[in-house]
This record gives structure tokens, C-alpha cells and sequence, in this order.
């Protein structure tokens, strides 16, 4: 499985990647003001327009002021939730890594923007034939055997994209050669059944907008417990309400035939 | 027969139902023409709200009532009841296609349903409640027919009917577990259990009522159980948004159970409203042996919910002054604490004025439940809290007004309330 | 660049100083992070906390336009601690030849000053001559007139105290960078210097880099992998017109102008051709009447004759000074009539803009050759004019984007690089050398038939292929232009015995020849298309394959000039014997058994005790004294034209070799004092967008990156001045004033400057009225005043006000 490693301590905030998204992707430019958030962010936030977005956070990293790069995207789960949740399957994770979006399947029903742990899928609240969107790995790239567009534009390697075994020791290997730099946590690594996007980051991942307080589990395995057992609910109730079924009727005739009885013998 | 038909007015007590149906109705036009982002406050961080939590979660539970009527009538024998069961799945259908409506509303792009029919997830809660849903309305639909071949006097329909709708429901249960288990061995188990139980009805070796076919009931009580428990399950892929007063493994065991509690309580108000309005005496000693029910619904909630909140170590959360700690306790005593004191006492029981608001506690209790988990329990890191806009609230009063009308003029032209066995007879 | 983007790999330790590379050249910072990652230190100091200084080890604070002091104060501190690579400075440097007996400093000057011409008499900046015609030199660097001695005593004034009363830097920080930065003289540690137009434009810009290049040599750290002075150009193929001759000073190869008193090639030479005595010294530009008789060979081929120079009288010869703002001055003066503009847009690029859109009111014509609308080229109506009271009459030419035509691109590292086109043109937009080609074949045309002096027109030798006429659809050979570039015979010869014919292309500079047989475009350029077919092209190469000494070389890469040397002045990355300094990193190293250099291409191929590495240097030594530049032989700190502060130093205020135009042309050229304008301000770009903005304020995606001009704040500035983050804002200068948004931010700290405090404040200054993201220029603020060699403006430090604009209420 392909995956993709963000080493914010490579990136120097060129946001080389989140133009060549756009540029591969097709999607237009949004309209901002001065900026959109700390530093130079722009725009606000992740949309329908924006995949990846480069935010810019400033932190206070011992006795000096530090600035430091968070990247945005869809985390490409393992065992992703919104192809869990969408009633239509149309969120799909292919087995080369990518999770996709197929929006002739979409309803919109949005329910897997609510399960997504990584808040990254965006709707179109303002169109009358909305969809949502996320980032796609590039998926169209990664199945013909290229890196995704941001990857390629990255000028100094902080995205690298291969294999997820082979990146998850190489993320290891740079902690291990720089104890001192990093925190000691690939982010993605674990996270709800490990994802496809991996970060490495000199700042607790708070600071760049990410969750530490994920579960290790995939979100999917909460809603397995639930739904595994329908066919089984089928099966006992039909035959539970039909045995129910049975004896009532059964009981009915038996009281209407003593009443018929009675009613005869009053006679 | 047929009456002359009652045609809708408007008058002074239900003036403001049609001026809400028709804000309701504009607001929907500007949804449809300019995006769900015109008229609600939903976000990309918060993208269910009021909608899901009321039309959603909290009208499929308020129309429970339904199959436990139907149920408990026709299948387990309770059958002084049956003055409640028309009035109970009219209700349920109606509450059905609003919700439908309502899900219309809330979908970008609700022309597209369809496609759950082909592509099948069978790990999505959502796949199994829009399923069930469409399933269990046609029941429902069935279910009300009768009354439509009443009102007409259309008799060979009606047992054309009474013919046709076990193998209705066969097909429609094979066709389910199938979509729900991909697997043809359940499907065989499932088609081969319900054929036994009709050829058995057909052969004599079994008895059947008389009115409803006995696979229509089941059917009914199978889907109501599992999508009824599902809308719950939706909630469990949100274990990092979901706050923990909320959040357990048991969710769909809570919804199910509170549906039920809910539907009851339902079915009690619903009858006392109707019979208010039509100038009617409500029957309250039937209804009152109705509520019987409710105090073990309640207790047995109460015991399961606050044990479920020990057990995962939510407990303390109950004892903080937020938001989040005030909707759990007033979930708990407004739709648990005070009903259950009111339909334990056995005065307030018989009382018709005491068995309504003890219905609204318990029916006002279940959609706060219902809001609850889709609004004040869901917490998005980094992200301004929802609160749903005026918009948002108009178009669910109006939708629930139009229905209201709707089912007033049911009520009026057909035989809801005052039961004709002599047609079935 | 001494080396090239690769080599920063094999740095020890990186300083980043008046460049933020990260913004302007993010590509580069993929091998400054690799040689983090490898160990090396990354020191970084700017005015601002930078996209640059998030990955640096050590950020130190500086206050624009004080890096002389910054810079002579780590000298000082190499100086008095001994950090100095001893050897390489005895053997490679002038630092043991003894200066003149009546060379002197006081009080900011050097001897020779004439304060009436405002400059040098320079003889006194010399050697003193043995009898032979040689520097006298004192290799145990004690003689108290040596270069060395001179220097200690020179830089000792530079004590950190005192460097960071000037700089505003805190001492720690301070210190912190002369530490590290000064333990590569050992000579198994190198250390890269990084710079950019941070460094270059201010009115002592060329001093700067001198400040660097002597602490480079100091601590040996030129011509050794990972080592070197690295200017990072300001665009990406500047490199390439500057080599080409786009300059006003110089022809291609950084051949000199001719000026008005070089009548004949004889006067030309007699005024720039280097001369030595010291047979160990290679002087390579002594071969001057080679490039020189060459170049004009190749322009006017047959009509160059011994008679005529070889072409040399067809060439112009200025009078004065023709840079920017001197072009731009005469502009103003109705001196001008016409403009021609190739990619270039000075109403929102020049400094003084208020006063460069004024000048180009009173131009007859103009024509702008672009890509886009650029403000320039719209200035008839821009906002607050007339368009009626303009009488220019504009021409504004299509012009292709780089990937719609064919050619080479030089980067900084000096690499020229070939590129396709991806792509056709849009539209009837055109290369730029398919409009020089048309417009150079009108105007033969028009010279036919008569004018001022046609010669040096009609006799022009042009022919790239598209034929007599002007046709749309035919577009030049660029590969003929590349041919011309590397040069060919002109005649059948015998040179270092191989024999050439005519029209064989010449295999290097080497070959070329004074007598009129050769002809080459651009001397440093030979060898880079050294033969007849597309497969001579060596820009062309894409072979990924390192040289032996695998320190990322990548010879056979593209080209590299001269003669694909990727380091210059290797020869010194070598002991006096031919053995590395650092073997670990060698560049070339001499084999005693082949008797030649291994690695890369050396300067010069004669045994290692046999000539002065420094080749281009007349006396073959690397000049710790210099007498070239204009201001004196050392960096002296001087203040900005316009400062908070009076010198420290000296009471010699600013650089006194400047040309003062506010002296000269007062005209729109008042100049600001600290009472009114009390606050530093600089300007500087964003990744986002490019040089003026002409291209990415058309492109929607980087205009929603940064969609409006901003000035950068610091916190404490910003409390005084009411001013809050988001909040509209008047920056004023003497010369204008400009809205932006206030960006305030941690990353802008004031400057402690002794017991005073200097606020600084920052501007992006790619903004004007034309394109699809538009704003106010910073240029509206800033002075018409240059560099004393250069004439570069001095962009990075004036003075200015800012406050908060008052929000009418509707």
C-alpha cells in the first residue's frame, strides 16, 4: 500500500504543493482577503476549491519563537471511516493506498463527513447539486505509477510518497538519527487503524491543528458490533414471532371455540 | 359507500399551521435553488444538526408507535387495543413519508437515492436504515390500505390484498438480507423460515388474524427493531466527536428501547389530541392500561443508562456545569424521571389530563434524547459550536405542520378512529 | 555563485545572510535541509524571522543595512581567536604583501578621498614593489604594513559591543553565529555563504559581499566543496543576462563597455588588460584582446578588419553612467524619447516609483514586450492620471511564456541549462527572439536606406534562419544563436597544434584567438555547443552520473561555465603540493604520476606549484585588500542614506562614494529624516508571488495565496502605533505613501541600538494597479539612490512612518 510522508521540519512553507493541486486537480482559485489565518495561510480553511492546505502556526519551542508548517489533507485511512460510513459506497479505498471519491454514487447525505476523524471532507453548502470533496492522493497518478501532484512539486523532499512499511521505518530512521528534533510519534503510524499520510513534526501535533487523542482502533470496528449481527435479529425474530404468532392464534381459536361452546351449550 | 368528502379549511385553530407550512414550504424552495448552506447554519465541521436530530432521529422514533400497536394487536393478542392500531400506523406512515420528506430536505442531492439500491455497504449503518426505511414504509403503506379499500369499498382489493401481501413481504425480507448480509445462505435461512410460516397459515396448520397478514406484522416489527436500533448505530462511528454521556457500544439498544418508550408515549397523546380536537371522550382506561407498559420502559431506561454511564466512566461529566451536563439531565428527567413518576402513580394513571402531559414528558424527553446526540453531545475540536438558524427550524415546523393537516384530513374522510370490522366481517 | 545549488550539501556549516531563501529560492533549500539533516549547522541573519529562519539552528536579529558591521565583526572575531586556516592564507591570499607607506584610515576615510567628486584617488591602495616588480611580501604576516597586520588593526574597532549597538542584534545570538560560523577555518570544516538581494541592494550593496568574501578567505573556505560565496540570483535566469551583457557596464563575459575615451581597441585594452610580473601568476585576463576580438568578430564577421578594430569602432561608446536610475533621471529630464521594455515593469519595480511612472509620462513612445498587461505598460492610465494628458504612445507586444520556446537558461550556480518548448505559443504572442529577430531585420532595412552612422547596423552579421523577411510563422534557430555564443573559426587554423577549418565551431576559450580568425558571442560560453549538430549541444546533457570525487559534481549534467568547472577557483580546495585540504570532499587533486588534476575541471591545467590559484586575480592572490571597489580596499560600515542612527563608527554618515541624486536632481527626490520618518522600513518578496507580479497577479491561484499587499509588523510598534492585526494601514516615506494590510506578527522584533530603540517594518513590494491582484507599490517609498559600482537601489533600508487608516464610517 502507497502512502505519503509530511516531514514538517523539511518544509519551508512554499506551498508549492497546495498550487499543484489545484493545477492537477483542475480546481479553481477562491477569492480571499489579506490572509485567512496566522502568517500567510490562505485560504481559511480546506473547501471544495482547496485539497491540501499548508497552515501556518507559531509556537513557542523553549526559550526561542518558532514557525512552523502543518499540512491538510485527507489522512487516507487504512480502514477508512467515511467508506465505513457512506450508505452508497461511494467513498472507496482502492488497495494501492488511495481513498476515492465516486460523486455520481453520492447522495450527500454527509455522514461521512461526520465519521471522518481528520475533519478533511468539505461540502458544497452553497450549490443546489452539491457535492463533497477531499483530497484523492491523486489517485489517477498513483494508479499509472506516479507520485501524487503535491509530492512531485515538493522542492525540498518534506513529501516523500513509496511504500507505507518502507515509509513508516524511514520515519523511524529520522527520529532515530535526530532524538532531539522530533517528537517521538509518527502521526498516522497508529492512528485509527493507521493511515496512508504520515507526519513527522519537530511541535506536538496539537500545535498544527492534528488530534493526539485518537483511537488506536479504526472507527469502523465500533460500528461492526452493530451490524454484523443483522441477519441474525432476521432470522431469531422470524422465527420468534412466528412461534408467538402460532401459539396466540392458537390460543384465540381454542377461546373462540370454548366460547362458541358455551354460547351452544347455553343454547 | 362513500361520504361526501370533508375538504380542508382554514380556521382560526389551524390558521397558524398553514401559515407555517407555507413559510416551510418557501424556505425549501430557497434550500433546493441555493444549497443547504442558504438556509441552515450547518458546516463543514457540523454537518448534521437540527435536521437529522429532529425530522431524523427524533420523528422516526415518535412514530414508533406503529408497529408496537400493530404488533401488540395483531400479533400478540392484545387485541382490546385495536381501536388504537389504525390511528397508530396512520401515524406511523404519515411520520414516515415527513421523514422522508425531511431526509429530502437534508440530502444535497436526494434524487440520487436510488443508488443505495445498487451499491451495496454493508458495513454502513446508514445502507441498513435507508433499507429498512423504505421497507418498513411500504409495510406501513400496506398496512394502512385496507382503510383506503374501506373508505372506497373496493372489496375485491382488499382481498386481493390480503392475498398478495405475504408474498410481498417474503420477497422484500429475502431481498433485505440479502442486501444486508451479501450472503445467500441467510438469505435461503431467512425466505425459508417466512415460507414455512405461510404455506403453514395456508395449509390451516397454522391460524392467522383475520385482519393483518401475520408476515405484514412481523415484518413490520423486524424492520422497526433493526432500523429503530440502527439510527443509533450511525452515532458509533463518532467515537472522537460523540461526548462519552452519549457515546457506548449500547447506543442502538438505548434508541431502540427509547423508541419504544417514545412510541407509546406517542400513541397516548396522539389519541388524547385527536379526540380533543374531533370533540371526541378519549377512551382513557384503555389508554391508561396502555401506559401500564411504560413505567417498566422507564426503569428498565433509567437502570440501563445510568449503569451504562458508570460503566464506560462518564459519570463525572454529569456533575459539571456545561452545556453538555444540563441536555443530559434533561433528557433523563424530563423524558425518564418525571413520566415515570407519573405513570407509576395509579391516580395520575387514570387521569386523561395526567396521561397527556405524562405522554409529552416522555415524547419531549425522547427528541431532546434525539437532539442530544446529534447537536449539544457532539463536539468538533477546533471548530465554533453549532446552533441550528431560524431557517433550519421553519422548514422542520413546516414540513411537521403540513403533516399535521394532512393527517387531519385523513382523519376526517377516513375511518381512522372509528374502527368498521363490519367490511372485514 | 563560486559553486553551485548541489554543492550546499557538503557544507559544515551554512550562513544565510541577507537572503530568505526558503521564499525566494525554494528549490535551493532542498540541499540546505539535506545538509541539516547530515549535521550541518544552519545560522540565518535577517531584519525578520523568515519562512528561511524556521529550519535555521541559530536566527540572529539585524537591523537593515548594518551587515558591514555584522560582517567585520566576525572578521574581528576570527582575527583576534586566530580562526583563521593559516596556511591558505599565507600561500593563497595577498594577506602577507605589505600595502604603501602612505595608504591610510581615519575617521571613515581612506587616503585619497576628494570630498568635491565624492570618490577615490586610489594610488595609494597598492603594493609596495620589490625590485622586480613584485608585491613584497612577509609570509610570517608580522610586518606591521602587511595586509594581515593592516586588517587586525582595521577590524579590531569592530568589537561585538559595538557591532551590536549598530546591528541591534542580541550579543548572545551574536556571538552565538561568530562561534559557529568561524569554527569552519579548521580545513576539514567548510562553511557556504549565502546571499541575496538583501545583501546587494543597499547603497554600500557591493561592500557587503566584500565583507563576506574576505571572511570566506580567512577561514579558507573558497574554492572547497560546500564552501565558497554564493549569490542567490534574483530571478531565474539573471545569471544568464548577466553574462550576456544585459548589464549598462558591461559587454557579454563580463567584458567592460566601452567608454568614451576608449576610442580604439588599443585605448579599450590599454585601460582594462591586467598586467603582472610575477610569472606564477596565470592573470587569465590577459587574454582580454581574444574574448574582446572575438565578440566583434562575431557581430559584424567580414566587417570587422584589423582597421576597424575588428569591428571594435562599430561598437558604441558611453558617456557616463546609463544604470537604471540614471536612465530613469534623464528619462524625467525629457532626455529620452523612446523605451523599450523586454519583461520588465519599473513602474512597480523601480525604486522612487511616483517618480519612474512620472518619467515615463514624458516619453514620446514606449513598448513593452510581455506576457501580460503590466502596470508599466498601462501607466498612461493608471489610478490619479489622465490618460488623456499623456501623449506617449504605447506598443504592447505579446510576448511567450518561457515554456513556449526554446533555449538556455543560467542558473545562478552557473549551470546553463537547455530547454524544449512544451509547448506552441498562445495566440500571436511570440519568443522574445523571434521579436528581436524581426525587429533587428527592420531596422537593416530601414539602415539600408540611410541614417546617422548605418554601419554598425547594416553590416550586423544576423542570420538565424527565418530568412530575409519578417514572418509570422518562422521562428529563429535558437541553436544558431547558441552556435554564436560558443564561437567558430572564421579561417583555417592551427591552434595548440590541432588544425581547425573555417566554420568548425571552437572546442573552448582556449582556442580563441586576437587576430580576427575567431569569432564567439560570449568567451565563457565556448565549449558549451562545441560542435555542428543538436548532439554538440553539452546544455542538452542529462546524464545523472557523479564524478569520481562524488561531492555531487554531476559534470556531465547540462554545462556549466567556464569550460564546465562546477567550482571555481578550485585549485585552492588543494595545498601548495596538490593534496586536498579535506579529502573527504576533494574537488581535484594533483596526480603526481599522470602529472594532471583529478575531480573536477581545474582552473588551469599547470602543476600546483606552478601558478597562483587564484587565477583571475591579476597578481594570482585572493584580495583580503582590495583597491577595485569604489568605497576602499576594506568594508567600512556606513548608515543607510536615510537612518534612525548616526554612525558609530565614524562620523562619515553614509557611504562616500555614493552619487547623491537628491543633490543632483532634486526633483522628486527629497530625502527623509528620522524626526519625521522614524521607522526602518524594507521591502521583500513572497514565494507566492514573482519580482513584480506581472506574471502571478495574473495567476487566480497565487493571487488567492496572497491576494493583497501587507506590511509586517511587530508587536511592540504595533502596540504604540494602535495598529491590529487585519487593520488598513498608510506606510509614508519622504517620497510617498501606500495602503496595505497590517500583518502584525512575533516574527518583526525591535532593534536595542545602544539605549535606543529602532522599530522596523516590512513590505512586499510585488503589488501596483495592473492584473487581477492589485495593491499599492512599496517602490512609492523608496529613494533614488544606488550602490557606489553598481548603482543597485537601495531597496532594503529607508525610512518611513506607518499608522492605522481611519475607517470612515458609511
Amino acid at each position: 500500500m502507497k502512502a505519503m510522508l509530511i516531514d514538517t521540519t523539511r518544509c519551508v512553507g512554499c506551498r508549492g504543493c497546495q498550487v499543484a493541486c489545484k493545477q492537477w486537480n483542475g480546481l479553481p482559485a477562491e477569492e480571499t482577503v489579506f490572509f485567512g489565518g496566522p502568517g500567510y495561510q490562505n485560504p481559511r480553511d480546506l473547501s471544495g476549491k482547496t485539497w491540501t492546505l499548508i497552515t501556518y502556526n507559531e509556537a513557542q519551542v523553549g526559550d526561542h519563537y518558532d514557525w512552523v508548517y502543518g499540512k491538510l489533507q485527507c489522512m487516507h485511512c487504512q480502514e477508512p471511516a467515511c467508506a465505513a460510513s457512506c450508505p452508497t459506497s461511494a467513498m472507496e479505498k482502492l488497495p494501492e493506498g488511495p481513498v476515492v471519491y465516486h460523486p455520481n454514487q453520492c447522495l450527500g447525505c454527509r455522514y461521512c463527513m461526520l465519521a471522518c476523524p481528520f475533519q478533511v471532507i468539505r461540502f458544497d453548502w452553497f450549490s443546489a447539486n452539491p457535492y463533497v470533496s477531499k483530497c484523492t492522493m491523486c489517485a489517477d497518478r498513483v494508479l499509472s505509477g506516479q507520485e501524487p501532484a503535491c509530492v512531485k512539486a515538493c522542492p525540498t523532499d518534506a513529501l516523500v510518497f513509496g511504500d507505507r512499511e518502507v515509509l513508516i521505518a524511514e520515519a523511524h530512521h529520522r527520529i532515530e538519527d535526530n532524538p532531539r528534533k522530533y517528537v517521538h510519534h509518527v502521526f498516522g503510524e497508529h492512528e485509527v487503524g493507521g493511515t496512508c499520510v504520515l507526519h513527522l513534526s519537530t511541535v506536538p501535533f496539537e500545535l498544527l491543528g492534528y488530534r493526539s487523542d485518537l483511537p488506536e482502533k479504526s472507527l469502523r470496528r465500533w460500528t461492526e458490533p452493530a451490524m454484523k449481527p443483522i441477519p441474525y435479529i432476521v432470522v431469531a425474530l422470524s422465527l420468534a414471532l412466528g412461534g408467538v404468532a402460532w401459539i396466540v392464534n392458537r390460543r384465540d381459536k381454542r377461546l373462540v371455540e370454548k366460547w362458541t361452546k358455551q354460547v351452544k351449550e347455553m343454547q | 359507500m362513500t361520504d361526501a368528502w370533508i375538504k380542508p379549511q382554514i380556521t382560526r385553530r389551524n390558521v397558524v399551521l398553514y401559515l407555517l407550512a407555507a413559510l416551510g414550504f418557501v424556505l425549501v424552495v430557497i434550500r433546493f435553488a441555493g444549497g443547504i448552506g442558504r438556509v441552515s447554519n450547518l458546516n463543514d465541521g457540523y454537518p448534521w444538526g437540527f435536521w437529522i436530530g429532529l425530522d431524523i432521529l427524533a420523528g422516526i422514533a415518535l412514530a414508533a408507535g406503529g408497529f408496537i400497536v400493530a404488533g401488540m394487536v395483531h400479533l400478540f393478542g392484545a387485541r382490546k387495543y385495536h381501536v388504537l392500531a389504525r390511528p397508530a400506523i396512520l401515524t406511523a406512515f404519515l411520520g414516515y413519508l415527513l421523514f422522508i420528506i425531511g431526509l429530502a430536505i437534508d440530502l444535497g442531492r436526494p434524487w440520487m437515492i436510488w443508488q443505495a439500491l445498487f451499491h451495496w455497504n454493508h458495513s454502513s449503518p446508514m445502507f441498513e436504515v435507508s433499507w429498512c426505511v423504505t421497507m418498513y414504509t411500504t409495510v406501513l403503506l400496506m398496512e394502512f390500505l385496507p382503510v383506503v379499500f374501506e373508505r372506497f369499498g373496493w372489496k375485491h382489493l382488499h382481498d386481493m390484498w390480503h392475498n398478495l401481501v405475504p408474498w410481498v413481504i417474503i420477497g422484500m425480507l429475502t431481498l433485505f438480507t440479502l442486501a444486508m448480509s451479501g450472503s445467500v445462505g441467510w438469505t435461503v435461512v431467512v425466505f425459508a423460515i417466512l415460507l414455512a410460516w405461510e404455506v403453514s397459515m395456508r395449509t390451516g396448520l397454522m391460524q392467522r388474524d383475520a385482519q393483518m397478514p401475520t408476515l405484514l406484522v412481523m415484518a413490520g416489527i423486524i424492520f422497526s427493531t433493526l432500523h429503530q436500533s440502527s439510527l443509533g448505530s450511525l452515532l458509533l462511528i463518532i467515537p472522537h466527536k460523540l461526548h462519552p454521556l452519549w457515546f457506548t457500544q449500547a447506543i442502538p439498544i438505548f434508541f431502540l428501547l427509547s423508541a419504544v418508550m417514545i412510541g407509546v408515549g406517542m400513541v397516548i397523546f396522539e389519541n388524547i389530541i385527536s379526540a380533543r380536537v374531533h370533540d371526541r371522550k378519549p377512551d382513557t382506561h384503555l389508554l391508561a392500561g396502555f401506559a401500564r407498559a411504560l413505567p417498566y420502559l422507564l426503569g428498565l431506561y433509567l437502570l440501563l443508562k445510568v449503569g451504562d454511564i458508570f460503566r464506560t466512566g462518564a459519570a463525572e461529566y454529569l456533575f459539571m456545569f456545561n452545556s453538555v451536563a444540563i441536555g443530559m439531565w434533561l433528557e433523563l428527567v424530563v423524558g425518564v424521571l418525571i413520566p415515570l413518576v407519573l405513570f407509576m402513580t395509579p391516580e395520575t394513571r387514570e387521569s386523561e389530563r395526567w396521561l397527556l402531559w405524562g405522554s409529552i414528558f416522555v415524547v419531549a424527553g425522547g427528541i431532546i434524547n434525539r437532539l442530544n446526540t446529534v447537536i449539544t453531545g457532539v463536539v468538533v475540536a477546533n471548530w465554533a459550536p453549532y446552533h441550528p438558524s431560524w431557517m433550519e427550524v421553519a422548514i422542520s415546523l413546516g414540513v411537521l405542520s403540513g403533516g399535521i393537516l394532512v393527517l387531519d384530513f385523513i382523519v376526517r374522510n377516513f375511518s381512522v378512529f372509528e374502527d368498521r370490522h363490519a367490511l372485514a366481517r | 555563485m563560486t559553486n553551485h545549488f548541489i554543492d550546499m550539501v557538503n557544507a559544515d556549516v551554512v550562513m544565510i545572510m541577507g537572503s530568505n531563501t526558503a521564499e525566494n529560492h525554494p528549490i535551493a533549500t532542498k540541499w540546505i535541509t539535506r545538509t541539516k539533516e547530515r549535521g550541518a549547522l544552519i545560522l540565518n541573519v535577517d531584519p525578520r524571522f523568515t519562512r528561511t529562519s524556521t529550519f535555521a539552528d541559530v536566527y540572529c536579529k539585524i537591523r537593515s543595512g548594518t551587515d558591514i558591521a555584522f560582517v567585520n565583526g566576525m572578521i574581528n572575531y576570527a582575527l583576534q581567536n586566530d580562526f583563521i586556516q593559516r596556511e591558505y592564507v599565507v600561500n593563497y591570499t595577498n594577506a602577507p604583501c605589505i600595502i604603501r607607506e602612505d595608504f591610510a584610515y581615519t575617521d571613515g576615510l581612506f587616503s585619497g578621498y576628494d570630498p568635491a567628486k565624492r570618490s577615490y584617488d586610489k594610488t595609494t591602495w597598492a603594493y609596495e614593489l620589490d625590485g622586480a616588480g613584485l608585491p613584497r611580501r612577509d609570509e610570517t604576516l608580522q610586518h606591521p604594513r602587511c595586509v594581515y597586520q593592516l586588517m587586525k588593526t582595521f577590524f579590531a574597532r569592530y568589537d561585538p559591543d559595538t557591532v551590536c549597538r549598530i546591528t541591534g542584534s542580541p550579543k548572545d545570538d551574536y556571538e552565538k553565529i561568530c562561534r559557529h560560523y568561524t569554527s569552519t577555518w579548521a580545513p576539514d570544516r567548510v562553511g557556504t555563504w549565502l546571499y541575496a538581494m538583501g545583501t546587494t541592494q543597499h547603497t554600500h550593496g557591493t561592500q557587503n559581499i566584500r565583507s563576506y568574501s574576505v571572511l570566506q578567505t580567512l577561514l579558507g573556505n573558497v574554492g572547497l566543496a560546500g564552501g565558497g560565496i554564493n549569490a542567490l540570483r534574483g530571478e531565474s535566469n539573471v545569471q544568464g543576462s548577466t553574462d550576456m551583457g544585459l548589464l549598462f557596464h558591461i559587454l557579454t563575459g563580463y567584458l567592460g563597455s566601452p567608454t568614451v575615451p576608449d576610442q580604439t581597441l588599443a585605448d579599450y585594452l590599454e585601460r582594462l588588460v591586467p598586467k603582472t610580473k610575477d610569472p606564477k601568476s596565470a592573470n587569465w585576463w590577459g587574454n582580454y584582446p581574444k574574448y574582446i576580438t572575438s565578440l566583434t568578430k562575431a557581430w559584424w564577421g567580414q566587417y570587422g578588419t584589423p582597421e576597424n578594430g575588428f569591428g571594435f569602432d562599430y561598437l558604441p561608446k558611453a558617456a557616463g553612467n546609463c544604470s537604471h536610475i540614471a536612465l530613469f533621471e534623464a528619462m524625467y529630464d525629457g532626455k529620452i524619447k523612446g523605451l523599450m521594455l523586454f519583461g520588465q515593469n519599473p513602474a512597480v519595480g523601480g525604486p522612487n516609483s511616483n517618480k519612474e511612472r512620472a518619467a515615463l509620462d514624458k516619453l514620446e513612445w514606449m513598448v513593452a514586450v510581455d506576457l501580460f498587461e503590466t502596470d508599466t505598460s498601462v501607466f498612461w492610465k493608471r489610478p490619479g492620471v489622465n490618460p488623456a494628458d499623456i501623449k506617449t504612445e504605447v506598443f504592447l507586444l505579446p510576448a511567450c511564456s518561457s515554456v513556449e520556446k526554446e533555449g538556455s537558461i543560467s542558473s545562478s550556480g552557473r549551470w546553463v541549462q537547455w530547454r524544449y518548448a512544451a509547448s506552441h505559443p498562445i495566440g500571436e504572442s511570440r519568443s522574445d527572439l523571434w521579436i528581436l529577430d524581426a525587429l533587428a531585420k527592420s531596422l537593416k532595412k530601414a539602415y539600408a536606406a540611410g541614417g546617422a552612422f548605418p554601419d554598425p547596423i547594416v553590416k550586423l552579421n544576423w542570420d538565424y534562419g527565418s530568412g530575409p523577411e519578417v514572418d509570422l510563422h518562422t521562428e529563429p534557430d535558437a541553436h544558431r544563436v547558441a552556435r554564436e555564443i560558443n564561437g567558430y573559426f572564421l579561417a583555417d587554423k592551427v591552434v595548440n597544434e590541432k588544425s581547425f577549418k573555417k566554420g568548425d565551431q571552437v572546442p573552448s576559450f582556449a582556442f580563441l584567438q586576437d587576430d580576427g580568425s575567431t569569432a564567439c558571442g560570449c568567451w565563457i560560453y565556448c565549449g558549451s555547443y562545441a560542435g555542428p549538430e543538436k548532439k554538440d549541444n553539452k546544455m542538452a546533457r542529462r546524464d545523472k552520473t557523479d564524478a569520481p570525487n562524488k561531492i555531487g559534481l554531476f559534470p556531465n549534467w547540462a554545462w556549466c561555465w567556464p569550460v564546465n568547472r562546477r567550482i571555481i577557483y578550485n585549485r585552492a580546495s588543494c595545498d601548495p603540493s596538490g593534496r586536498p585540504w579535506d579529502p573527504k570532499r576533494w574537488v581535484v587533486r594533483w596526480n603526481a604520476e599522470t602529472k594532471k588534476w583529478e575531480g573536477d575541471v581545474p582552473d588551469g591545467p599547470w602543476p600546483p606549484e606552478e601558478k597562483h590559484p587564484f587565477i583571475m586575480r591579476p597578481d594570482g592572490y585572493a584580495a583580503l585588500f582590495a583597491p577595485a571597489l569604489a568605497e576602499g580596499p576594506f568594508p567600512e560600515h556606513y548608515e543607510p542614506l536615510e537612518s534612525p542612527l548616526r554612525n558609530f563608527m565614524s562620523s562619515q554618515q553614509i557611504n562616500p562614494a555614493i552619487k547623491l541624486w537628491h543633490k543632483d536632481k532634486p526633483d522628486m527626490n527629497p530625502v527623509g529624516d528620522a524626526s519625521e520618518f522614524p521607522i526602518v522600513g524594507t521591502t521583500y518578496r513572497v514565494s507566492e508571488h514573482w519580482q513584480a507580479g506581472a506574471m502571478t497577479r495574473n495567476v487566480p491561484w497565487l493571487c488567492e495565496l496572497v491576494p493583497d499587499v501587507f506590511v509586517e509588523v511587530g508587536p511592540a510598534l504595533a502596540k504604540i502605533k494602535g495598529i491590529k492585526n487585519g487593520d488598513r494601514v498608510i506606510v509614508k516615506s519622504a517620497r510617498g505613501r501606500m495602503e496595505a494590510y497590517a500583518l502584525v506578527t512575533n516574527r518583526f522584533q525591535r532593534f536595542h541600538c545602544g539605549d535606543q530603540i529602532v522599530h522596523q517594518i516590512g513590505i512586499v513590494w510585488h503589488f501596483g494597479y495592473a492584473g487581477l491582484a492589485t495593491g499599492d507599490s512599496a517602490n512609492l517609498l523608496t529613494a533614488h539612490i544606488g550602490d557606489a559600482n553598481t548603482m543597485i537601489p537601495e531597496y532594503k533600508a529607508f525610512l518611513c512612518d506607518i499608522e492605522r487608516k481611519e475607517v470612515v464610517p458609511a
